[in-house]
């Protein structure tokens, strides 16, 4: 896995564009996009330590001498879809394995008819005037190669367009089952749109099929949240420990919309989240929430980017990390308040708990603020699980294990409850309860 | 009860009890008084198990067994039970549920199955009447946002809940107002019984108007120099602790 020599990754990626950019999902425009998106990542390559925003996640150690573009799935392997759906009954279901839509387990035909939801692939053809609209646009002005090397090649990923004052109620899950061999590498792209007056719900659940599969998933969702829409989108990132991991959210909000998103992270190797969420209209409303609990040698990185252009938009955001073992974690936050962006109130927090001395957390919050009646506040903070209480409740005659899994339990519960949909949250916390054991 | 023979405990290199010898049998109460500093607080976390106090001597027998050599929580199921004089807040925990698992583990210590939902309830409801604890204060994170009076209200609740055979309150009385005081006491004085004894830590006498000790103590400088009945917390409410101290120098 070490020392490889990363231009030569970076130029089988170009060499890959090169073959299959004709097939590609989209118009010309959409080419052309495509192939700037490539340029840019062949001019950074994948970010190692030297570059500022990946000082603590250089990817030097996770590359790999060869990488497979395309991945195929195998017949051979049974994925046992019921149990996935048995965990969560009131949502929809959509399945991917290795990035591929699984059609026939998925409930894509029990949807409303207005409602869109499709493959890349079908999007670009059935929803040709939407998806050459959309595609790639939050991503243009994103800088970093990771999201770059998917935008160029991505092929697979959902469309989910939710018309003009629809609210769609029961929540979409998507689940994305891995299992693709050591050197794959492969990438999703959702288009998530959601019109004037529109309302959704979106969990992403991202699992293992079984815990010796190491693969690499760069995904990138663009998120479009027009005039007093509403989209609530929550993820599940609990792939297993050999799994790289690359998430990029790119949300575009305009007038009086709303945002929820929760990120709870336990599983994958190496794991890096961005989200980047642009307020472009007046009285929006944003809510970025995470919780990591990591072990082992997990190494996550959630950096986070709220860029308030407008007048009288909130922003809240609460980061939670629980790291034992030699787990390392990040957060890098960074609030823009732009000189037209008067009245906005900005908050943010990191709070971590050290289980272990070889445990690490770094933390970076950073506010640029160039509008002069504005509400910011940020604070991290960084401890060790308290002795006292955990004595008090051994005076009380709990066991040990059993005083220390209630006050982490405690500890994440303040993110869990963030959570806006009920039958979700119960079911993180039956999860999140099992890893505090 | 408990039998407490030549203790010496240190914390950070430094000796805070010296030589503390106590004799506690089944029913009594016993105050134990004194000066600030002289290692009231510093007794009950012994006998309690906090790690972070260190025994260089002596002994302590519980119900017929080492009580030095269990942990905090073993102490806990054997029946001791300490209600500290600054109780932690706890976010997050709630306290009907945390008392759950504590009523639990000791029940399953002594090999019995968990209490029913219903007969839990049950027992909430009587004990919460008992000290007047508001419901809503039972349902909340454990001390959150608590008035002090109110943390020390809760600590009696626990108290009653998990039923020991030994209770040390610390300082129980601080920070309640004239009817709290009266509501604790008559709470730990329905609690009194022939196997059941008190250590009441304080400095009021008043207290003591409302639980009558069988022995007042007086501790100074890591030892108990005096003791008494109860007028010899009278005696102190009106002359102070010099005299002892004095005694108590001249004597060395
Ligand atoms: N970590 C520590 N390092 C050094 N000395 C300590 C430490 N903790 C407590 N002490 C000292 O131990 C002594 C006894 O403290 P303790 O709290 O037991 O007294 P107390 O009798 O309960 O007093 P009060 O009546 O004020 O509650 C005090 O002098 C205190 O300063
Ligand atoms: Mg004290």
């Amino acid at each position: 896995m070490n020392n490889v020599s990363v231009p030569h990754i970076t130029q089988s990626a170009a060499d890959h564009f090169r073959l299959v950019s004709a097939s590609l999902p989209g118009d010309s425009k959409v080419l052309e996009l495509r192939t700037n998106a490539m340029e840019r990542f062949v001019a950074k390559g994948f970010p190692l330590k030297s570059d500022e925003e990946y000082k603590y996640s250089g990817t030097e150690k996770i590359l790999k001498d060869e990488i497979l573009w395309t991945t195929e799935i195998a017949p051979e392997r049974v994925i046992d879809f019921d149990t996935i759906r048995n965990l969560h009954k009131d949502a929809l279901h959509v399945f991917f394995v290795n990035g591929e839509l699984i059609e026939q387990a998925s409930d894509i035909n029990a949807l409303q008819n207005k409602l869109v939801i499709c493959t890349l692939k079908n999007a670009a053809y059935d929803h040709a005037e939407v998806f050459n609209k959309y595609y790639g646009k939050n991503v243009v002005g994103f800088d970093d190669a990771f999201a770059q090397l998917n935008t160029a090649m991505a092929c697979n990923g959902l469309l989910i367009h939710v018309p003009e004052g629809l609210i769609i109620e029961k929540p979409i899950q998507i689940n994305h089952i891995g299992y693709a061999n050591n050197q794959s590498f492969y990438q999703q792209h959702h288009l998530i749109i959601a019109d004037k007056g529109a309302s959704v719900n979106i969990i992403e659940n991202y699992i293992s099929n079984d815990q010796s599969d190491a693969y690499f998933n760069n995904q990138v969702n663009e998120i479009f949240i027009a005039e007093n829409a509403q989209v609530k989108y929550y993820q599940l990132q609990n792939e297993n420990k050999q799994v790289v991991h690359i998430n990029a959210t790119q949300v575009h909000q305009e007038q009086s919309s709303y945002f929820d998103t929760n990120t709870i992270t336990i599983g994958s190797a190496w794991l890096r989240n961005n989200l980047n969420i642009k307020l472009n209209g007046l009285h929006c409303e944003t809510h970025l929430n995470g919780l990591q609990i990591l072990s082992g040698q997990q190494h996550v990185d959630n950096h986070t980017l709220v860029d308030h252009q407008m007048p009288h938009c909130n922003s809240n955001q609460l980061y939670k990390g629980i790291l034992k073992d030699k787990g390392t974690g990040v957060f890098n936050g960074k609030i823009f308040v732009r000189r037209d962006a008067q009245k906005t109130n900005a908050y943010q927090s990191s709070k971590n708990m050290l289980m272990s001395d070889d445990a690490t957390m770094n933390t970076k919050p950073q506010l640029e603020i160039y509008a002069d009646d504005v509400k910011c506040s940020h604070g991290s903070s960084t401890g060790q699980i308290d002795k006292n209480a955990l004595f008090y409740l051994r005076s009380r005659a709990l066991s040990e294990d059993k005083a220390r899994t209630l006050l982490l339990h405690a500890f994440a519960i303040e993110v869990i409850e963030k959570i806006n949909i009920a039958s979700y949250r119960s079911y993180i916390e039956n999860i999140i309860e099992q890893r505090f054991e | 009860m408990i039998s407490i023979k030549n203790l010496h405990a240190s914390i950070d290199g430094k000796e805070i009890l010296k030589g503390f010898n106590l004799e506690v049998n089944a029913g009594e109460v016993h105050a134990i008084m004194g000066p600030n500093g002289s290692g009231k607080s510093t007794l009950a976390s012994v006998l309690a198990g906090r790690e972070d106090y260190e025994v260089t001597d002596g002994k302590v027998v519980f119900n017929n067994k080492d009580l030095l050599e269990m942990s905090p929580e073993d102490r806990a199921r054997e029946g001791l039970f300490l209600a500290f004089q600054y109780p932690v807040e706890i976010p997050g925990v709630s306290n009907i549920n945390f008392l759950k698992t504590a009523i639990t583990e000791i029940r399953q210590y002594k090999g019995l199955p968990p209490l029913e939902a219903k007969d839990f309830l049950k027992l909430v409801k009587d004990k919460q009447a008992m000290v007047e604890l508001q419901g809503s204060l039972a349902n909340r994170s454990v001390n959150e946002g608590f008035s002090g009076g109110e943390k020390k209200r809760n600590e009696i609740f626990q108290m009653a809940m998990l039923e020991p055979s030994l209770a040390i309150l610390d300082e129980t009385d601080s920070g309640l107002d004239i009817d709290a005081l009266r509501i604790v006491a008559g709470g730990v004085n329905k609690l009194r019984s022939s196997n059941r004894s008190f250590i009441v830590i304080t400095h009021y006498q008043r207290l003591l108007d409302y639980i009558v000790p069988d022995f007042v103590h007086v501790m100074y400088n890591g030892q108990i120099v005096k003791t008494g009945t109860k007028e010899l917390a009278l005696e102190l409410e009106s002359k102070g602790y010099d005299w002892i101290k004095k005694e108590t120098e001249q004597a060395i």
